[in-house]
């Protein structure tokens, strides 16, 4: 059956593994449409299940029950048809062949696409000249760095023009330069062409920037979906501040009701907590407890509140934020 | 080229983790039993081919030069071990690309392919003994044993494939997929110049001159004399050792010179699959 | 259609070019495909000659050793790359795009294949120029015919053993590796299979490889009709059903093998 309303809908989708005899759930039952033309985002910490909704959207595994449809054809009887449509690019996948050079391996993946080698190599020459990898053209893959790798990945990821593009984590491990400049062209590319892109991620400034809609998944499950101003407008009830403090002892556990720690990260010698508080009224107990500890003040700012911080309201824990 | 001794113990660490992983990648993906099978099915039809072309040929399955096959082809297995030590390289580099925490663990890179050579040498080993007992009791070869002999061939053994190691790894850091047609071809190699299924003076002259100056030649006939079934040779075996372990030092030398060019070259993690 | 079947072809070319470009630039792979391999088939002359065999059965081995070349590369280099390709990450990439698994099967065949012939024909002349071995071309067309017929019928059946890797990896790596010299045995790659007994030739004459050996020794060995097992017609005949056949088993056996794979989410699986 072929719909063309979205450009993938799931239904109830539960995927299981086997690990030493155990059964493993590693998706509860997601069900999701995303329209044509949609950045839509999907959040998560690791395991959480990102990659195995990906891999079952792209074809690459079969759900253990429940129904999905990419551009309109069932992943499990329409498998070809979806491949004329679509690509996958995960971070630090290591595709290619270490024997080719960086055009020579992308063109033979335009191949499997049956593009001619003459649109193909125009294609690839433009990517390549886009992502500043123009004089990497002739370098071995093997002989590429981190950065330039996962570059090479995305363009062959865009080599078949695809309909939908699923993208597994591909900034990560990249540094914050070639991150901002996949974002950046990722944001042109979705307008230019029309396409859609289903993004996984466990950075909240690129969930943040890039996407129109988000779904967060927490333990194989979407616990919620929106779009980023929806889901930090649901943070407006609490009061988040942020508190630079001289001598925090490392031990110590805030243990007051209505008052949760999201981070704590050290700088320049003090350490800066970020807190929720239920009330602002419960501001003047954290102080009290925290110079009982001899933890001084430095300073003391009122936040508006993140993705982060509507992530951790959501989930109830952190997470890195490191790498973007 | 000094070895600091100060490190001996990264050394032996390494060579015993090294050893215990060889044994677990290669015997892991299977059954204890199905593993005991594989290790003794393909030394088998490879002795079951010459024991057939050998009756084709003569009509019968006995008879001095079929002696001669049987235990140089059992011998074979076990050098081997060395030549197949090249996976080392393709598997750490290629298949579970571990060279690079290998190599900056503390230890050297060598003790780690000597560990894995032993792996193999102790499987290979053991799939010989199979292999003779077999003889022994199904073809009823007439099998004696020298111990003394037959221990100081196999630690004889031991050093030449720890040799053929280092050498045919030396130049698998600079092949990708060459290095499987490496152990092919140096397989055989040493099954023409090598003894192992007739004797040298079967050759024309000039490759006879090869054959005789392959020390393993001298260690194929060690070993079949070590099964009484051939005399002892006129070898003075400190000479041997000696000599082999000159050559293992060579070896040596030679190991951590391509190591040494396979760092400059940038070319020790660079995949090379196609 | 026509679209579908260029993009094939293109497909092929784009694999089959990985396998050409690496002769030029794995270094040494050449000579060792070229030089190395004729030790091994020149170790079974000379001991034939040990136990006085006459000079035909060292074109019986030169014939083996030509053949065996192909043998390994449909093993080694098409049914187990699988393994090669999802010990490198390439193999979830196959399973993303719109062309055959059996086009970028068929691309490793026919790239390997170049490599392969190169090898097959220096083992040859080096054989009949170094030994001297006695050939006779009796029937042209039937050794060629016989020579085409069962490398379709090998490619073929190489492709359905690629299937088992999509599902396992090590143990079909180590499967591949066991089933090696037990082949090399059955299929008389160094004897006349006929000397195995009727029942175990006849089982063994299931390996495209067997009846090919029989016919084309039966053909380029100074009477070697003696040496047969099979009539060469009737080999011809059996290789040009397996030649049909084993790419039709193929293609289910891959689809099979895909569904089970995805149902079992081991397509993307690295290290196993």
């Amino acid at each position: 059956m072929k719909n063309n309303n979205y450009a993938v809908k799931t239904i109830d989708i539960k995927r299981t593994f086997k690990k030493s005899g155990k059964i493993i759930d590693a998706l509860k039952g997601i069900s999701l449409t995303v329209n044509r033309g949609e950045f839509f985002g999907v959040l998560g910490r690791n395991g959480a299940g990102k990659t195995t909704f990906l891999k079952i959207l792209s074809t690459l595994l079969y759900p253990t029950s429940g129904q999905a449809w990419v551009g309109g054809w069932d992943v499990q009887k329409d498998g070809q048809n979806i491949r004329e449509i679509i690509n996958l690019v995960s971070g630090g996948e290591e595709s290619g062949y270490g024997i080719l050079n960086v055009r020579e391996n992308l063109w033979m993946f335009s191949q499997f696409y049956g593009i001619p080698s003459s649109i193909a190599l125009k294609r690839i020459d433009k990517y390549l000249e886009m992502f500043g990898l123009k004089d990497q053209a002739k370098t071995r893959v093997s002989a590429l760095s981190t950065g330039m790798r996962q570059k090479m990945n995305l363009i062959r990821g865009l080599i078949n023009n695809p309909e939908i593009l699923f993208l597994d984590e591909p900034t990560v491990g990249l540094d914050v330069e070639s991150a901002r400049q996949i974002r950046s062209f990722l944001k042109d590319w979705i307008k230019e062409n029309d396409r859609t892109i289903i993004l996984t991620t466990h950075y909240m400034l690129e969930a943040d920037e890039l996407s129109e809609r988000l779904a967060i998944i927490e333990g194989g499950e979407i616990i919620a979906l929106g779009t980023p101003a929806e889901f930090k407008g649901l943070s407006q009830t609490e009061h988040f501040y942020e508190l630079t403090l001289n001598n925090f002892p490392e031990s110590l556990d805030i243990n007051i009701e209505g008052v949760q720690l999201i981070s704590k990260l050290p700088q320049n010698g003090n350490t800066v907590l970020k807190i929720r508080l239920k009330e602002d009224s419960l501001l003047s107990q954290l102080l009290t407890t925290l110079n009982q500890h001899d933890a001084r003040l430095k300073l003391l700012r009122k936040k508006e509140p993140t993705l982060e911080d509507a992530f951790v309201n959501l989930v109830g824990k952190s997470i890195d934020v490191s790498g973007a | 080229m000094a070895i600091d001794f100060s490190s001996l113990p990264a050394y032996l660490r390494k060579f015993t983790l090294s050893l215990w992983a060889g044994w677990k990648i290669t015997s892991n993906w299977t059954e204890p039993l199905l593993f005991m099978v594989y290790l003794i099915v393909k030394p088998l039809s490879s002795v079951l081919i010459l024991i057939v072309m050998f009756y084709v040929i003569t009509g019968k399955f006995t008879g001095e030069q079929l002696l001669f096959i049987f235990i140089g082809n059992a011998f074979f297995s076990i050098i081997r071990s060395g030549i197949s030590s090249v996976w080392v390289i393709t598997e750490d580099r290629e298949w579970f690309e571990t060279i690079k925490p290998i190599f900056i663990s503390p230890g050297s890179y060598l003790s780690h392919i000597l560990g894995r050579t032993s792996a193999e040498f102790l499987f290979s080993t053991f799939s010989s003994f199979i292999l003779l007992l077999a003889g022994f009791f199904i073809l009823k070869l007439p099998l004696g044993i020298n111990l003394h002999l037959l221990l100081s061939t196999i630690i004889l053994t031991l050093i030449i494939a720890s040799i053929l190691a280092l050498l045919f790894c030396s130049v698998a850091l600079f092949v990708g997929r060459g290095g499987e047609f490496l152990v092919e071809g140096a397989s055989g190699f040493l099954y023409l110049f090598s003894g192992i299924i007739f004797p040298p003076s079967t050759l024309p002259t000039f490759l006879r001159i090869i054959a005789e100056a392959n020390p393993i030649t001298h260690l194929t006939n060690l070993f079949r004399a070590s099964l009484k079934v051939s005399a002892i040779p006129q070898v003075e075996f400190w000479k041997f050792y000696l000599l082999s372990l000159i050559i293992l030092g060579v070896s040596y030398f030679i190991f951590n010179r391509a190591l040494k060019l396979a760092l400059k070259t940038g070319m020790l993690d660079q995949k090379m699959g196609h | 259609m026509l679209k579908k079947i260029l993009r094939e072809l293109r497909a092929i070319r784009g694999r089959a070019y990985v396998r050409m470009v690496s002769i030029r630039r794995d270094l040494l792979l050449l000579p060792f495909q070229v030089i190395l391999p004729v030790l091994a088939v020149a170790a079974y002359i000379y001991l034939y000659r040990f136990i006085g065999a006459p000079p035909e059965y060292g074109t019986l081995v030169l014939i083996g050793g030509v053949m065996t070349t192909y043998w390994l590369n449909v093993l080694w280099s098409m049914a187990s790359q699988l393994y090669w390709e999802r010990m490198m990450g390439n193999l979830q990439i196959y399973f993303l795009v719109p062309s055959s698994r059996m086009s970028i099967l068929l691309g490793m065949a026919i790239g390997g294949m170049y490599m392969t012939s190169i090898r097959a024909l220096s083992t040859l002349i080096v054989g009949l120029v170094i030994f001297r071995l006695p050939i006779v071309l009796k029937n042209p067309m039937v050794a060629i015919l016989l020579f085409f017929l069962s490398l379709s019928a090998l490619y073929g059946m190489g492709m359905l053993l690629s299937s088992v890797f999509l599902v396992w990896g090590r143990e079909a790596w180590h499967l591949s590796s066991l089933f090696q010299e037990p082949i090399y045995l059955l299929s008389g790659f160094y004897f006349p299979v006929k000397s195995l007994g009727a029942g175990l030739a006849t089982i063994a004459s299931l390996i495209p490889v067997t009846l090919a050996l029989d016919g084309m020794r039966q053909i380029l060995i100074p009477g070697g009709e003696k040496l047969g097992f099979l009539p060469v017609w009737i080999s011809i005949l059996i290789l040009a059903v397996m030649a049909l056949v084993f790419p039709y088993l193929a293609y289910y056996g891959l689809n099979y093998m895909e569904r089970l794979a995805k149902k079992e989410g081991r397509i993307t699986t690295r290290w196993q």
